[in-house]
C-alpha cells in the first residue's frame, strides 16, 4: 500500500477511503493513520470512520494491545477533531459501533464524554433524542442505566448515590442539573424542567404553541403523535429559524481565534497562554518568512463575523512568529497598534509585495480576505511581473474565513490560496503551506505534527 | 447656451455659491478605490468644523410610522443632526419606508415627515422603533424620490421601484426589499471592496468612469455612519444593474509587466502608474469643480444652518450650509429621460 498518494489526495479534499483502504492503513501504520485526523479538508465522514476504527480496534496484532503512549496520542487527536464534526455524523458513527457491538471501556468513555460534556446537550436532547437514548444505554449498559435513572429521581441523594452518579455520568458534565434532566428526559421520566427547550418539548405535547422555537423536525415529530391535525405551515411558523453556520458557536469557541476575537470586541485582556498553547502544537520551521498582513477596513467584517478575519490574521502572525527561525511582517492598512491593529483603510497589496520581495525571504505569506481595491488586479499583475523576472520566492495567500464553506471566488489574489477558519488552530495552515513547498515530504510532515513542537 | 449664474444667487438668500467648486471647498481627493463597475474617490477635509453635527446612525431614530407614508424621526443626540437624503428603514413585519428629502433636526427634537414614501407595496403593519441601521435609496431612484417631495401619497414610488426591480431581473413590484433578499451577499461584498479611508469625509462615486454621485459629510464621524448605507444600498445596485445588462467594467490603466529588466524597473513602473492614476483623479475633480450651480432652493432654516435643494447640470440633490459653508451635500446623477 502506497500511503503518500492517499495522504496527498486527502489533503486536497478530493478523496474518500474505501473500507479496505481504511483497514489496510490502520493495520500497516496505526500512528500515521491516526495522524490523518490532522489533515485539513478531511471530510467529516472520513474523520469519523478513522475514529470508529481507532476505538474498535484495540490491538496492534493479536494479543498485542495498543501501547499507552499511542493511545494517549490518539485521544489527543480525537479530542481536537470530534467537536468540529457535525453532530449527525458523530452520532451516526457511534451508532455504527453499537451495531457492531463495540463496547470497550474506551469507546464507552468517549460516547459519554461526547454526549454529557456537550455544551449543546439541551438542544441535542430534543433534536436527537432517540439516538442519544440508544448510545447512553449502550455506553452504560442496561443495569447501570436503570440504576442511574432510579438514583436521578431521588430528591435528596446521599453521598453514596452522588458518588455513583458521578462515576458513571456526572464526571463528564459541565452542568450537572442539565445532565440530570436530559438523562431523565431521554428515558421518558422527566415531567417538567427548568431548561427551556426540554420544557418546551414536554409542554408542546399538550399545547403545540408551547413548542415555539424547537426545530421543525422536532415539532413535526410531536405533532405526528399528539396534534395530528396541525398544518405544516403552522409548524414552520413556530419552528426556530436559526441556521447553524458553524459547528462551534461563538459562545463556546475556545480557540485562539475565539479569544482574539473576544479581545477585539470587548477590549478585555487577552490570555497570553492561548498563544503559547497554540504555538506548542506547531513544529519548528527553519526558514525566513515574510508576512504581508491585510488590516484594511474589510478585515473587520459585520455582525457575527465581526473581527473574525483580523483575529485569524493576527493569530497566525503571533503563533508562526514563535515557530519560525526568522520572520518579518508588513501591515496593509490598520491602526498604529503593532500588536492588534484596528482594521481600517484600503487594500493596497501590490506595493507591499514589491517592497517585501526586495528583502529576499524564503517564503512570503499574504494573509488577506482578498477584497482588493487599489486597484483590483494589481497584486496579480505584480506577481506576473515577478514571475517574468524569474524571481522564485514562493508566495501563498491565506484567506481568513468564518466557515469552510465561505465563498472565495474573486478573492484569490495569487495562484496559491488556502482558507483558514482558525476553529481548529493553525496546524492546518502550517501543514498546507509546508506541503505546498515540499509535496514529497508530506508523510514526514504529518508525523512531525505528532511531535508537537519538540524540534527547535 | 443658457446662463443661469444669477438665478442661484437670487434663490439662496444671500449664499454666493456659483459652482461645484464652492461646495468642494476644503476637500481634497485621495487615491481612488475601484471594484468591478464602481469606483470611489475618497475626499478628505471639510469647510465645516468637526463635531458640529451628530453622526446620523448614533443619533437618529425612527420613532414611529403614524400612517402609511408618514415617518417621525427623532434626534437622540446632544448636537443637531442632518437626516441624510433618502434615508430609509427595512424592518421585519412592517411596511418599509424611506424619505424623499433631507432634513435638519435639532438636538433631542422629533419631526414628522408627511411626504415619506412606502417602499414595500404589499406588507401590512407600521414600523415602530426600527433598527437604527438605515439605508439610502438606490441611486437610480433618488432623482425620482426628490421630485416627489411634498407630495403626500404613500404609494408614489412603487412604480419606480418596480421598474428598478425589472432592471435587476427581480419581481416586478414596488418592494425594495427584493434587492436585499436577492443580492445581500453582493451588496455586502461591495462594501468590503469600497473601503473607507481613515479621515475620509466624503466621496465621488463613479460607475464605469462616469460620475454618478457626490456625497459630502460634515466630518469623519458623520461619514463613518454614512459610508456603509451609501455604498451598500445606494451605489452597489448600479454595479448589479451593469452585471445584469452585461456591461464590461471599465478598467482604467493597469500595470504593464512586459519586458521588465529588474525589480527597480517594476518599482519605477508602479510609481509611474500610481502618479498617472492620481492625475486622472485630479482631472476629474477639476472637471467637477467647474460645473455651475443651475438653481438652488432654500427648504429649511435652523439657526445658522440652511437646507437647500440644488441642481447642477446633470445632477440633483440637497445640501446643508452652515454659515454659508457647505457641511453636507448629496448629489445624484439624473436618470436619462
Amino acid at each position: 500500500m502506497n500511503k503518500a498518494p492517499i495522504i496527498y489526495r486527502l489533503l486536497n479534499g478530493d478523496a474518500q477511503l474505501s473500507d479496505e483502504q481504511h483497514d489496510a492503513f490502520l493495520s500497516k501504520d496505526r500512528q500515521l493513520y491516526a495522524a490523518l485526523l490532522r489533515l485539513p479538508n478531511l471530510s467529516a465522514e472520513t474523520a469519523m470512520a478513522i475514529i470508529q476504527r481507532l476505538l474498535a480496534v484495540t490491538e496492534m496484532a493479536p494479543g498485542q494491545a495498543v501501547p499507552e503512549s499511542l493511545r494517549l496520542q490518539e485521544d489527543r487527536l480525537i479530542v481536537e477533531t470530534l467537536p468540529h464534526l457535525p453532530v449527525d455524523t458523530v452520532l451516526a458513527g457511534f451508532l455504527k459501533l453499537v451495531e457492531r457491538r463495540v463496547n470497550n471501556q474506551r469507546t464507552s468513555g468517549w460516547v459519554r464524554a461526547y454526549i454529557f460534556g456537550a455544551p449543546q446537550l439541551e438542544s441535542w436532547a430534543v433534536s436527537h433524542r432517540r439516538d442519544l437514548r440508544i448510545l447512553v444505554r449502550h455506553a452504560l449498559g442496561n443495569p447501570v442505566t436503570l440504576t442511574c435513572l432510579h438514583k436521578f429521581v431521588i430528591e435528596n441523594p446521599d453521598a453514596k448515590t452522588t458518588a455513583y452518579l458521578q462515576r458513571y455520568v456526572l464526571r463528564y458534565a459541565k452542568n450537572a442539573a442539565l445532565v440530570r434532566d436530559v438523562f431523565l428526559f431521554l428515558f421518558g421520566k422527566l415531567k417538567q424542567s427548568q431548561f427551556s427547550l426540554l420544557n418546551a418539548y414536554l409542554t408542546a405535547r399538550q399545547d403545540i404553541q408551547a413548542g415555539k422555537g424547537l426545530h421543525f423536525k422536532v415539532l413535526q415529530g410531536i405533532a405526528g403523535t399528539f396534534h395530528a391535525k396541525i398544518s405544516q405551515r403552522r409548524l414552520r411558523r413556530l419552528a426556530s429559524r436559526d441556521k447553524v453556520k458553524r459547528e462551534v458557536s461563538d459562545e463556546i469557541d475556545e480557540s485562539l481565534v475565539g479569544s482574539i476575537r473576544h479581545y477585539y470586541r470587548s477590549g478585555e485582556q487577552l490570555n497570553a497562554q492561548a498563544i503559547e498553547q497554540e504555538m506548542a502544537r506547531l513544529p519548528y520551521w527553519d526558514a525566513f518568512v515574510y508576512f504581508i498582513i491585510d488590516a484594511s477596513a474589510s478585515m473587520r467584517g459585520f455582525g457575527t463575523r465581526e473581527y473574525n478575519s483580523i483575529a485569524i490574521a493576527t493569530g497566525i502572525l503571533k503563533v508562526f512568529q514563535k515557530r519560525i527561525r526568522q520572520t518579518a511582517h508588513a501591515w496593509v492598512g490598520g491602526s498604529d497598534d503593532e500588536n492588534f491593529p484596528q482594521p481600517m483603510g484600503t487594500t493596497s497589496i501590490a506595493p507591499a509585495l514589491i517592497e517585501v520581495v526586495q528583502q529576499k525571504p524564503d517564503v512570503i505569506i499574504l494573509i488577506s480576505d482578498g477584497y482588493e481595491n487599489i486597484e483590483q488586479g494589481d497584486t496579480a499583475a505584480v506577481f506576473a511581473g515577478l514571475e517574468q523576472l524569474g524571481i522564485q520566492i514562493p508566495i501563498v495567500q491565506i484567506i481568513p474565513a468564518f466557515t469552510e464553506r465561505d465563498r472565495i471566488e474573486n478573492r484569490q489574489l495569487l495562484p496559491t490560496c488556502f482558507l483558514e477558519t482558525g476553529q481548529r488552530g493553525f496546524l492546518s495552515t502550517w501543514l498546507r503551506i509546508r506541503a505546498h513547498l515540499a509535496p514529497d515530504s508530506l508523510e514526514a510532515l504529518l508525523r512531525e505534527t505528532l511531535s508537537e513542537g519538540s524540534q527547535q | 447656451m443658457k446662463l443661469n449664474v444669477w438665478k442661484s444667487l437670487k434663490k439662496t438668500n444671500g449664499a454666493t455659491l456659483t459652482s461645484l467648486a464652492d461646495l468642494l471647498q476644503g476637500r481634497e481627493a485621495g487615491t481612488a478605490v475601484r471594484w468591478g463597475h464602481l469606483e470611489m474617490i475618497p475626499l478628505f477635509g471639510s469647510a465645516c468644523a468637526a463635531g458640529s453635527f451628530a453622526p446620523p446612525q448614533k443619533s437618529l431614530r425612527l420613532t414611529q410610522v403614524t400612517n402609511y407614508g408618514e415617518m417621525i424621526l427623532e434626534n437622540k443626540g446632544n448636537l443637531p443632526t442632518i437626516v441624510p437624503l433618502h434615508l430609509g428603514y427595512f424592518q421585519n413585519a412592517a411596511q418599509n419606508h424611506a424619505m424623499c428629502v433631507s432634513a435638519l433636526l435639532a438636538a433631542g427634537k422629533s419631526k414628522q415627515f408627511k411626504d415619506a414614501c412606502c417602499i414595500q407595496a404589499a406588507q401590512g403593519g407600521y414600523i415602530e422603533e426600527a433598527d437604527e441601521r438605515f439605508i439610502i435609496l438606490p441611486q437610480p431612484l433618488r432623482d425620482k424620490a426628490l421630485a416627489l417631495r411634498g407630495k403626500e401619497d404613500y404609494s408614489k414610488l412603487w412604480k419606480d421601484i418596480a421598474a428598478f426591480n425589472r432592471r435587476l431581473n427581480l419581481k416586478n413590484r414596488g418592494h425594495l426589499d427584493e434587492l436585499k433578499r436577492a443580492h445581500q451577499p453582493e451588496l455586502l461584498r461591495t462594501v468590503y471592496h469600497l473601503e473607507p479611508a481613515p479621515g475620509q469625509t466624503g466621496a465621488v462615486f463613479l460607475c464605469n468612469n462616469t460620475v454618478v454621485g457626490i456625497e459630502l459629510a460634515p466630518d469623519t464621524a458623520f461619514w463613518n455612519d454614512l459610508h456603509t448605507p451609501l455604498v451598500m444600498y445606494c451605489y452597489a445596485p448600479l454595479g448589479l444593474i451593469n452585471d445584469v445588462e452585461g456591461t464590461t467594467p471599465w478598467t482604467g490603466e493597469t500595470l504593464v509587466v512586459e519586458k521588465l529588466n529588474s525589480l527597480d524597473d517594476l518599482q519605477s513602473r508602479w510609481s509611474t502608474l500610481v502618479a498617472r492614476r492620481q492625475e486622472r483623479v485630479n482631472q476629474w475633480m477639476d472637471k467637477l469643480q467647474a460645473l455651475p450651480i443651475l438653481s438652488s432652493q432654500v427648504e429649511q432654516q435652523q439657526g445658522q444652518n440652511q437646507l437647500l435643494t440644488i441642481e447642477i447640470e446633470d445632477f440633483v440633490g440637497q445640501m446643508v450650509l452652515q454659515d454659508q459653508k457647505p457641511a453636507y451635500v448629496s448629489l445624484s446623477r439624473k436618470s436619462p429621460r
